[in-house]
């Protein structure tokens, strides 16, 4: 396929609308409102790398759980009949069409001290704080990002050819070995999809903690959030900083999806 | 065997539970006979109201259209872009991938901030204004990547072959291309598509910076941030959810009536199918609300004010709105904003005729030429002002601005659960009370509260001053249960937290859910506001604002706003019209006595300003 070509609109449109605003990032960060070159604003963002790290903790938490989650139903979809395939979809999908606040609101409601969730676990003799933990802010993102991992994973699933699985049967592999060695590797560009799209927004959202988490939960999305109408330069630099260990992190995946790649 | 079966099934379950619980408990409160999170009764009226609401159905339509678009144009880029993408090999395409991939790891408030930037800067040389054009290639921006994120496994796993085969077997370029690569990459096409409308659908951040006077859905829900969410959002949810879910159903049993005929569906049908069901419903609903929008109007004006600031014809207010559209023939286009400092980033780069901003950001308005000196000819009903409330330390000479709504900073607690009694901002130290004291999330009124307990004047502090006040905060720290904005209503509301500093007005609705809560005016003194229209320089229509302000003051909108926001009014004849029972209320209508003792703050430099944001962020995280 002669199709190279295909790809310059999309250049000229990163362009413009991501390297130009990038710039202006990097822009904002390094000079003051003068115009002049300064550093002080990195050294301003590197006082928040607690919520960094802390951030960091929470997505990698997040995205851990949501591929366990997510992982083996996705396999279950993948294999179910074409029909059921939409159907299970458009259900992962109808809950993000409610809006986002709303619906860490509602679980604001779910968990609060004497609420549904509270009283049944009393009833069994179970008194955990269910909110203002890490525990609670993890549950938000993995409640808010799910369909981000099963999605990806689905769609990479359902392509692999029914007749590999079989004739790994007939080889003599169990159920379990099948997917180890045979649906595992093939649905590694779905994990990566997935984990990209999960990890990311979980390590840079805001709102999420400030309603489910307590005082020790900030995250660097809050801190943004808070700097940014009235400081500029240093919200543009927590924003480089996180945008350049998160590429690091993707770096890092992607060499790891290639290696699995060659390894089939 | 049956077993796992068994257990199969309990796991699709749990995480299918997991998943709408929260829908269910959103769908349930669209019933509550009440603003609050407390169940008060069975209503339907929310779903009425929400047809009534102007500004809510503008924003549905907006809203639906952008997202359709946005979902539309980059499924089509994103498409093309990993077909060419998929042909680059090594380090290029590696380069190219990163590139793409900056959008979706770039925070979402910095992509917002830089895009805004783009084009204002764009704005000026091709002259045009940030609205509908800026926010849909906001929107393409940030979805086109996911959708090659989804096209592009796909495409590696697509056999090479296929295409070369196709070909051998008599079909053109074209037509190998589209019957074959593109039904082989459809599931990723349709789940790119999917993915861009969510995205877009509930984007607040970046369509906060580039949609002008655009207002969607969710920037409307956020502006209500301050105040409470209404419940006629749960019920536009409750509706979109229905229809939706119908939708699903009849796709899937006209999908089952076709698989009984022709095993053969392909996935290609079902991808086109989908794609005219959601066309055609949101034609069907912009139609609706292009058509509730066309009116002939013979002039416009922008008001920008806070969010649920207005009364909007709700438990026997006036529309206001409405009324003034009706009235003077003048379409009134109405935008929201949450914080001072959210308004004054907009107002650099977009024009408003009428904005309403407190006290202090007035002052530097004021202080930074960007107010427009009013014509008070024009506005006869400033004599309903009482005098009071004129000439105030912000706008001396009362040159700038006419107040609209005023209050004090007041302490909420609930009766059965706080210790001692509570007299002072003291009582928010008090240690007794451990992981029940809610303090504000907003670096102004925690450090003020800090420094009045301090005794040192709020009003205009220095450095040292913030640095004291902060120390206080980290002391109370471990004894604060969350800092909270507006999600003070439910806590304070639902017996979640025992005391809480917050604006009277907003208490004065928390105690009309709960019959345990209580307030008290802190006896040191406490925080005075005023929030006050104004006229910006820019204003296109300055004569037009004028007759807004002139009109917001006639005593019988003015009550219904007093009514509907809760806060007290400066406007002497409306305040003639209150009931007496919120007239006489010592927490909306502090005494002139205690009043005295309250401190107003005024224009802080930028440099302290950013001062105060950083340590107070330092103060209230570990």
């Amino acid at each position: 396929m002669k199709t190279k070509k295909l790809i310059i609109p999309y250049l000229l449109w990163m362009f413009v609308f991501t390297l130009v605003p990038l710039i202006l990032i990097i822009s904002n960060t390094c000079r003051d409102d003068n115009g002049n070159f300064t550093l002080i604003f990195l050294q301003k963002a590197l006082n928040y790398k607690d919520e960094f790290l802390y951030s960091l903790w929470v997505a990698f938490l997040s995205t851990t759980i949501c591929l366990v989650l997510a992982y083996p139903l996705s396999y279950i979809i993948s294999r179910s009949s074409e029909r059921a395939q939409s159907t299970y979809t458009m259900l992962i999908m109808v809950p993000m069409w409610m809006n986002f606040l709303l619906r860490i609101r509602a679980w604001v409601l779910l968990l609060q001290t004497n609420g549904p969730l509270d009283s049944f676990l009393n009833m069994l003799g179970i008194d955990i704080p269910l909110m203002y933990n890490t525990g609670a802010v993890v549950l938000g993102m993995v409640y808010e990002f799910l369909p981000f991992m099963i999605l990806p994973l689905t769609t990479v699933m359902g392509k692999i050819d029914k007749s590999l699985i079989e004739a790994a049967q007939d080889l003599g592999c169990n159920k379990l070995h099948v997917i180890r060695k045979v649906v595992f590797p093939l649905s590694v560009p779905g994990i990566i999809s997935g984990v990209t799209m999960v990890f990311v927004p979980s390590a840079s959202t805001f709102l999420v903690s400030q309603y489910l988490g307590g005082p020790n939960n900030r995250m660097i999305g809050d801190v943004i959030e808070m700097l940014y109408k009235s400081d500029k330069h240093t919200a543009s630099a927590i924003a480089l900083l996180l945008m350049i260990v998160i590429l690091v992190f993707m770096v890092v995946m992607n060499r790891f999806g290639d290696e699995e790649a060659v390894g089939v | 065997m049956k077993k796992l079966f068994l257990g199969k099934k309990l796991y699709i379950g749990l995480i299918f539970i997991f998943l709408y619980a929260p829908i269910a408990v959103l769908i349930a409160y669209s019933f509550n006979d009440s603003k609050s999170s407390v169940w008060s009764g069975f209503t339907f009226d929310w779903y009425i109201k929400l047809f009534q609401d102007q500004a809510i159905m503008t924003a549905l339509g907006n809203t639906l259209i952008v997202a359709l678009l946005a979902a539309l144009f980059s499924t089509i880029l994103g498409t093309v872009a990993s077909l060419g993408m998929y042909n680059f090999k090594g380090a290029k395409r590696k380069i190219i991938q990163t590139v793409s991939n900056i959008p979706i790891i770039n925070p979402e408030i910095v992509t917002g901030m830089s895009l805004m930037l783009l084009f204002v800067f764009l704005g000026q040389i091709l002259n045009f204004e940030n609205g509908f054009v800026t926010l849909l290639l906001s929107h393409i921006g940030f979805c086109t990547p996911y959708v090659i994120l989804s096209v592009t496994p796909k495409l590696r796993q697509m056999d090479n072959h296929l295409f070369e085969a196709a070909q051998d077997l008599g079909c053109t370029q074209l037509q190998a291309f589209f019957q074959v690569v593109i039904h082989e990459l459809l599931p990723g096409i349709v789940s790119g598509f999917l993915i861009s409308f969510t995205y877009s659908l509930d984007d607040f951040i970046i369509s906060f910076f580039t949609s002008g006077k655009m207002q969607t859905l969710p920037i409307e829900i956020y502006t209500m941030l301050k105040k409470r969410v209404s419940p006629k959002i749960n019920a536009l949810s409750t509706i979109l959810f229905v229809i939706i879910f119908a939708v699903l159903i009849i796709t899937n049993i006209s999908g089952a009536n076709k698989e009984k005929k022709n095993k053969d569906v392909n996935n290609a049908n079902k991808g086109k199918k989908m794609l005219c069901l959601a066309l055609a419903l949101i034609i069907v609903i912009g139609g609706v609300v292009g058509y509730s929008r066309c009116s002939n109007y013979t002039a416009v004006i922008n008001v920008f004010n806070w969010g649920e600031n207005i009364a909007n014809g709700e438990d026997g207010t006036l529309d206001v709105i409405a009324e003034f559209e009706k009235k003077y023939n003048v379409k009134v286009n109405y935008n929201e904003y949450e914080s001072n400092e959210e308004m004054y980033a907009k107002i650099q780069n977009e024009s408003y005729d009428v904005i309403i901003p407190s006290d202090y950001m007035i002052g530097k308005l004021i202080a930074e030429d960007m107010l427009l000196p009013l014509d008070f000819d024009n506005i006869p009903n400033y004599k309903n002002i009482a005098d009071e409330y004129k000439n105030l330390p912000y706008d001396p000479n009362n040159e700038y601005s006419v107040p609209y709504t005023w209050g004090v900073v007041a302490i909420c607690y609930n009766e059965d659960m706080v210790s001692g009694e509570v007299t002072g901002f003291d009582a928010l130290w008090n240690e007794a009370d451990k992981g029940e004291i809610l303090m504000f999330n907003n670096s102004r009124d925690a450090l003020a509260i800090a420094m009045q307990r301090l005794g040192i004047d709020p009003s205009n502090p220095s450095k040292e001053d913030i640095d004291k006040a902060c120390e206080l905060l980290k002391e109370q720290k471990p004894l604060v249960q969350n800092y909270v904005m507006d999600q003070v209503y439910d806590l304070m509301e639902c017996d979640q937290s025992a005391i809480a500093p917050y604006y009277a007005g907003d208490i004065y609705y928390m105690m009309d859910n709960n019959e345990s809560l209580n307030y008290c005016l802190p006896e040191e003194g406490t925080n005075f506001f005023v929030d006050a229209m104004c006229v910006p320089k820019n204003a296109e229509n300055p004569e037009l604002a004028e007759l807004f302000i002139n009109f917001m003051l006639e005593p019988e909108v003015g009550v219904s706003n007093s009514e509907y926001i809760g806060y007290a009014s400066p406007n002497k004849e409306a305040v003639a019209l209150l009931d007496e029972e919120i007239r006489n209320n010592t927490l909306i209508y502090p005494s002139k006595e205690y009043l005295d003792k309250c401190y107003m703050y005024s224009n802080t430099p930028a440099d302290i300003y950013n001062y105060m944001q950083e340590k107070f962020i330092e103060a209230s995280t570990s």
